[in-house]
């Protein structure tokens, strides 16, 4: 999804919404080096708790298709066209495409890059392999 | 985040990194905010499970800060005992709006809740030079 207009990172927030927290934490950190405030929230019902407080500042949401809570990504993204329609949505269903759009939106960041992608991508993946199953 | 085991030498050069335990959204958020605005590197965790996620990935947490009540498989107590015995490198601190409470845990430091940040950066402060 193309976002409506080019980010300039200047003292935007980006909400990103996921579930896993191994993946929160990269990803979100990644876009705070690249120049963003970001705000995490684990579903769903976490933004919602975010997003009805207006005086607190979103200009992205950035969620995962299949949070947790009770609704999705896509029911998330509709309450968000319905009732902050001033604020962009990005969803992204698998950590490829999560990474690849964190990238895009890192691009468009006040700062540089801090890693090639790839690298985020390899070290969620790394990290999520150590957890203990079961 | 470091992944690979460090010496405390390296532990004290490298940015201090906090994982923050706590299911109240707008309260994680502030604190989490407050801590980076001081220059920590923040893990931002809704509950237990989420914290020993992160812990059994191998990232080297310097600090646990953590609510006593939370819903999921452990509370604070639980959560900060576990960590004192599992990963005996990371302090723990235990933030409840009884203080009589929070005693009760087997933590580094209680915190009181409403968090007063200039204590807690003091205490923090405590809690993270080499020799404490």
């Amino acid at each position: 999804m193309a976002l409506n207009e080019p980010r300039t990172g200047h003292n935007e927030t980006v909400l990103v919404v996921e579930d896993e927290v191994i993946v929160r934490m990269n990803i979100s950190e990644y876009l705070r080096q690249c120049g963003y405030k970001v705000i995490e929230a684990a579903h769903a019902d976490e933004a919602l708790v975010v997003l009805k407080d207006k005086s607190v500042q979103v200009d992205l949401v950035f969620a995962d298709l299949q949070t947790s809570g009770t609704m999705d990504g896509f029911a998330l993204s509709r309450w968000v066209r319905q009732n902050r329609p001033e604020i962009d949505i990005l969803l992204a269903g698998t950590i490829d495409r999560a990474t690849e759009k964190a990238a895009e939106i890192c691009e468009d960041g006040p700062l540089p890059k801090p890693y090639h992608p790839q690298l985020l991508l390899d070290r969620i993946k790394r990290l999520r392999a150590r957890r203990p199953r079961g | 985040m470091i992944e690979r085991e460090t010496t405390p030498e390296e532990r004290s050069e490298r940015r201090h990194a906090i994982l923050v335990v706590e299911d109240e959204t707008l309260i994680r958020i502030l604190v989490a905010d407050e801590l980076r605005a001081r220059g920590f590197l923040v893990i931002e965790a809704t509950n237990a499970d989420e914290a020993l996620a992160v812990l059994k990935t191998g990232t080297e947490i310097d600090l646990l800060i953590t609510d006593i009540h939370m819903p999921g498989s452990m509370d604070g107590y639980a959560l900060a005992q576990h960590v004192r015995q599992s990963f005996p490198l990371t302090k723990v601190m235990v933030a409840s709006s009884d203080d009589s409470r929070a005693r009760l845990a087997d933590a580094h430091a209680i915190a009181s809740k409403p968090f007063d940040f200039p204590l807690l950066f003091v205490a923090i402060k405590n809690l993270l030079t080499p020799g404490t």
